[in-house]
């Protein structure tokens, strides 16, 4: 019986799935940054950070809940917070628990101890003392963390930094909680988390989904919140609004945001070039993976070992020092010349042999490949990254160059039969032949300008994180250190290579240097002692010191571009122009050359494929538009979608109306005049009857400039479509009929004529309130 | 059925009875035109008016000039300590001529009854007007006479506080239909009085506007008026409402429930609408609710009046607009 009506609490009651929901989302936003978060650090658990985010943001929503004052709630997160991280992510727990149970265990023993006067306590204070030392070690690492960052010198300490860690997503989540409950105030409550997020994920260099996870719970939380707000507002001054407005509202908004979300996940990341390879994997017949089937089913017996021509570049030490105090007479020997189909732009072409993955200390050598013979034309098996370019070369040997078949970038195809020597798949040893004839090789080049290399982000795959990050342990200290000097203010693995790369362009080029001293390090020699050297030792130290700032990188050997001969419109290679060089990974990218040789040019990166110029990429990937930053089509596009959806959900409100019960549409209607006047500032309670309304809102109306003189009829028209209303209200012989034109056909007139006014009203609003600014 | 579909017919007919009886009342009651509709209102439902006033705010003229206007017959009981029942309903009396008993009918035997200052007559006195006004029957020495119809009484009662009166147990309070103040007129309209009254009273020139005799037929009329159930439980929202509001002692009684939904009709009925609307029960509840409650002793102290916890509660109670419950 008491269900209806009037309660002795009141009427005005705040729903608690609308709670739940809220803290649900703020839940999704939360996770979704700690997520960033964990992406973009080494050796950050999830696990832990989630933990500590769901107690901080439960902490932070309880204290909102039971409106403590600031002053209450800026202590206790901090002093709960402390403890917290002290115990848990900082593993003083079990030290605890250890004490306590120690302390139980004694108990009855200790009872006895200071009954009898023998106060034996050794375990217990054994197991508080190690508590105690955990504790203060904990402190001391800390200190000197902080110590080291103040001065200057950050050193990575795992449980200092996850201490931080943890303390940040603490105060964050806990802020996020109070912000929400206490203030309502979403951008507010969700700024900390997301700035910490974006902030580390900017700082690795990452773009990830996690961002558009947090603006998509972002933009629903806000619409819940403020949904909410409003509908809380109406109830306490007894505005009727219609009861479903909220779920429409709510779920239009959601609807909204999934869209915008969901296109803008898509926009950035569609690549045609990506659906052709889809295509062409489903035209091409699957003759590897048949094989792989073969091979599972044993019909296939394994690759028969073929002669190996490789076995004498795998191991070269350094692999051009047979340069060094090399006469000029040499370097003008022509090994080869290369043309390109497509006219070369001003790119530098280097011409590429073996790559190396293993630094020895002394030189360079390979791990384990694995020879696949292949027919002419065959495609060798790569990496699908999209926006590569792919380039055709015809190359032309005038020295026997041992079988070695050079190519711009990664060989797909030549148009010989071919040995392949790889480390492992997509992971390219180099190329031989038998045929000393001239070959077309076709290969693909990574598309880079420096927006897209420093959005790269780290996400490595296995093999490259094992391989190319590798570094013998008895590199000296001091060649780690510099490399940390050298990358430490930098924030993308882009600009870190730059910098390394521009450190050693400072050295001068000279062939004529002494070969290092045995045991010696060559690199460490390079860097603290000769200060000059040639190509190889420029491309090692920049790959060591690369992979010790945590940047997979290779060593490539092969030849320089050359000089572009106009007349046979061919590149010509002499003896001079064999190079070392270094290529460094970048995720969904590939490897990307980098010239730390003082010597030669630098590379232009920004410009690497100027946009018109005659180096056309052949395959459809130009189609692919770039992604710098955001797309103004993106953003129409999306709009577009949101007007559609809106637009759709009108005229399916409208269809429905229609089609309602004479009663539902009258309600419906009621409503909706209701709703109008409350956003002209008309606040008309529950209790007020549909008449009483009307009075209310004619008056206002009366006193509309806009209102009473361009539309005289107006409050007419209000009264008779509210006397049909009242009628079909409260008369209960009223004809129940599913003929609803009449009214509708008189609500929409009037429905336009409230909208004019309501513009207007606006409108004088906006000026009204410039004016009074102007006057101020 | 068929006749009261027919009586449906005409749903301005009480309209226009009102609107008749109200412009012909307000020739004499200057711009009381609202307290007017409420007596009407009362006469409609056939139930008593309790009308609670200072002297000489014109209670008398009112109930007088109703009387001319429809030409019903009208008698005046002034309530004093000493007025016995036998007083006002009549005594039998000894006919030396017939030696028979015979009833000589008091001033109850009317169509409008004017009982004066109500709250003077002793409570023995007053049960019996009261006994008299619900069963609409007279018993004198066992013999029953019915009075005649339409009776309305209209009970006037000075503020309580005034010395040497009783003052009306709740029980008998709740016989009445409708409390109605009258009040003093406005400016405008005490000056009018001023000046119409300068040479003669305007009821000596006033004349019957309609006919007594249809009331009972208007009565019946009022009955028809379509009450859907939204607004029926709009009604026992608010009763409830006072049943369990903290600051009364006393609620709403079901006789007070069907007053206010008569009352409601009515109202309905005389603005010329055959469906009653949540306007007509909101306008309604304060006459024929307030003075069936009572506020608690502490309250009272509080400044709490039940038209105030009335007026609070309809702010309260949402309007509605279709019937939650469907059970119609």
């Amino acid at each position: 019986m008491a269900e209806h009506g009037l309660t002795r609490r009141g009427l005005v009651r705040i729903k608690q799935t609308e709670t739940w929901i809220v803290l649900g989302w703020l839940f999704l936003l939360l996770s979704a940054a700690v997520a960033g978060i964990t992406i973009a650090l080494i050796n950050q658990d999830w696990n832990t950070l989630w933990r500590t985010l769901t107690f901080g943001l439960l902490l932070g929503w309880s204290l909102g809940l039971f409106r403590r004052p600031l002053w209450v709630t800026i202590p206790t997160v901090i002093a709960i917070g402390a403890l917290y991280v002290l115990l848990f992510p900082g593993g003083l727990m079990s030290k605890v628990v250890e004490v306590i149970l120690e302390f139980i265990q004694r108990l009855p023993a200790l009872w006895d101890a200071i009954y009898a006067g023998n106060t034996d306590l050794g375990p217990l204070t054994n197991s508080s003392k190690e508590l105690l030392v955990s504790a203060w070690n904990i402190t001391l690492r800390i200190q000197a963390w902080v110590a080291a960052i103040f001065s200057g010198k950050p050193a990575y300490d795992p449980i200092a930094a996850s201490l931080t860690w943890n303390a940040l997503v603490w105060v964050s989540a806990a802020w996020a909680g109070w912000m929400v409950e206490a203030r309502h105030n979403v951008l507010l409550a969700a700024t900390p988390a997301i700035l910490l997020s974006m902030e580390t994920l900017a700082y690795a260099g990452h773009t990830s989904f996690v961002v558009y996870l947090m603006a998509g719970s972002l933009l629903a939380l806000l619409a819940v919140v403020q949904q909410g707000l409003r509908q809380k507002s109406w109830d306490q001054s007894k505005t009727a609004y219609p009861s479903q407005k909220g779920r429409q509202i709510t779920f239009v908004a959601l609807l909204i945001t999934g869209g915008l979300v969901l296109f803008s996940a898509f926009a950035s990341s569609l690549s045609i070039q990506k659906i052709r390879d889809w295509i062409d994997e489903l035209r091409k017949p699957a003759t590897e993976q048949s094989n792989d089937l073969g091979k599972s089913l044993g019909l296939i017996p394994g690759k028969t070992p073929t002669p190996d021509s490789f076995t004498e570049a795998r191991n070269p030490g350094l692999p051009q020092d047979h340069l060094i105090g090399s006469g000029p007479e040499l370097s003008q020997r022509v090994v080869m010349t290369v043309s390109v189909q497509n006219p070369a732009g001003p790119v530098p072409l280097y011409w590429r042999a073996f790559t190396y993955d293993k630094y020895t200390g002394d030189g360079w050598s390979s791990s384990t490949t694995e020879q696949n013979s292949y027919q002419p034309n065959q495609p060798l098996p790569s990496d699908t990254i999209p926006s590569q370019i792919s380039i055709q070369q015809q190359v032309f040997p005038m020295e026997d160059l041992g079988g070695t078949v050079y190519a711009a970038g990664e060989p797909i195809t030549v148009d010989l039969p071919i040995q392949a020597a790889w480390r492992s798949n997509a992971d390219l040893f180099g190329v031989q032949t038998h045929q000393a004839e001239s070959y077309k090789v076709n290969s693909l080049l990574p598309r880079v300008d420096e927006w897209t290399l420093r959005n790269a982000g780290q996400r490595y795959p296995d093999w490259v994180r094992e391989r190319y990050l590798d570094l013998p342990s008895n590199i000296p200290g001091r060649v780690r250190a510099l490399a940390i000097e050298l990358t430490a203010s930098e924030q993308t693995p882009y600009d870190r290579a730059r910098a390394i790369e521009s450190y050693l362009r400072t050295f001068p080029y000279t062939l004529k240097v002494s070969r290092p001293p045995g045991g010696r390090d060559v690199v460490d020699y390079f860097l603290f002692d000769l200060k000059t050297g040639y190509c190889d030792y420029y491309a090692s130290s920049m790959v060591v010191l690369a992979r010790a700032a945590g940047i997979p990188a290779r060593l490539v050997i092969g030849y320089a571009s050359g000089t572009y001969n106009l007349n046979s419109k061919r590149f010509v290679v002499t003896e001079a122009d064999a190079h070392s060089w270094v290529e460094i990974y970048f995720p969904n990218i590939g490897w990307v050359t980098f010239e730390p040789t003082a010597s030669r040019p630098e590379l232009d990166r920004a410009n690497r494929i100027p946009a018109g110029s005659s180096f056309q990429p052949t395959t459809p990937s130009a189609l692919h538009s770039k992604s710098n930053g955001p797309n103004v089509w993106y953003v129409l596009g999306g709009l577009m979608l949101a007007v559609l959806l809106g637009g759709a959900w009108i005229i399916f409100r409208e269809i429905h109306l229609n089609r309602q019960q004479e009663q539902k549409v009258a309600v419906e209607i009621y409503q909706q005049i209701k709703w109008f006047s409350q956003s002209l500032g008309i606040s008309s309670g529950l209790d007020h009857t549909p008449y009483e309304f009307t009075a209310l809102l004619s008056r206002h109306l009366h006193r509309l400039e806009s209102a009473a003189t361009l539309m005289p009829q107006l409050g007419h028209d209000l009264q008779s479509l509210m006397d049909e209303i009242v009628k079909i209200l409260y008369r209960p012989d009223s004809s129940k009929s599913a003929d609803n034109t009449g009214i509708l056909q008189q609500w929409k007139s009037l429905r336009r004529k409230l909208w004019l006014v309501w513009i207007r009203e606006r409108w004088r609003m906006l000026v009204d309130r410039l004016r009074l600014k102007e006057s101020l | 059925l068929e006749q009261e579909n027919e009586i449906m017919m005409n749903p301005t007919e009480i309209q226009n009875f009102a609107e008749a009886v109200i412009n012909n009342v307000e020739r004499v009651i200057v711009g009381k035109r609202s307290a007017l509709e409420l007596v009407l209102i009362a006469l409609l439902c056939e139930g008593h008016v309790l009308i609670e006033d200072a002297p000489g705010t014109g209670k008398t003229m009112l109930a007088r000039s109703i009387a001319v206007t429809t030409g019903l017959e009208f008698k005046r009981l002034q309530c004093t300590p000493d007025l016995l029942p036998s007083d006002e309903t009549g005594v039998s009396v000894f006919n030396q001529q017939s030696r028979e008993f015979e009833f000589r009918p008091g001033p109850i035997f009317t169509n409008i009854l004017l009982a004066d200052e109500i709250n003077r007559a002793t409570p023995r006195t007053q049960s019996s007007l009261l006994e008299a006004m619900g069963e609409g029957q007279v018993t004198v020495d066992g013999v029953t006479y019915p009075l005649p119809k339409p009776f309305l009484v209209l009970a006037t009662q000075n503020p309580i506080e005034f010395e040497g009166t009783f003052p009306l147990p709740e029980a008998q309070l709740d016989r009445f239909f409708m409390r109605v103040s009258l009040g003093y007129p406005n400016f405008d309209s005490e000056d009018a009085m001023l000046q119409m009254q300068k040479v003669t009273h305007p009821i000596e020139s006033l004349t019957q506007a309609v006919d007594g005799k249809q009331l009972s037929t208007l009565q019946q009329l009022v009955r028809q008026i379509q009450v859907t159930g939204s607004v029926r439980h709009y009604i026992l929202d608010l009763v409830r409402a006072t049943r369990e509001h903290d600051a009364l002692g006393l609620g709403v009684s079901p006789r007070g429930s069907l007053a206010l939904f008569r009352a409601a009709q009515a109202n309905a009925a005389i603005q010329g609408r055959d469906f009653v609307i949540p306007d007509d029960v909101k306008q309604m509840a304060v006459c024929t609710l307030a003075h069936r409650m009572t506020v608690n002793p502490e309250n009272i102290l509080g400044g709490k009046t039940t038209t105030g916890v009335l007026q609070e509660l309809l702010k309260q109670i949402k309007v509605p607009l279709t019937d939650s419950r469907n059970n119609d």
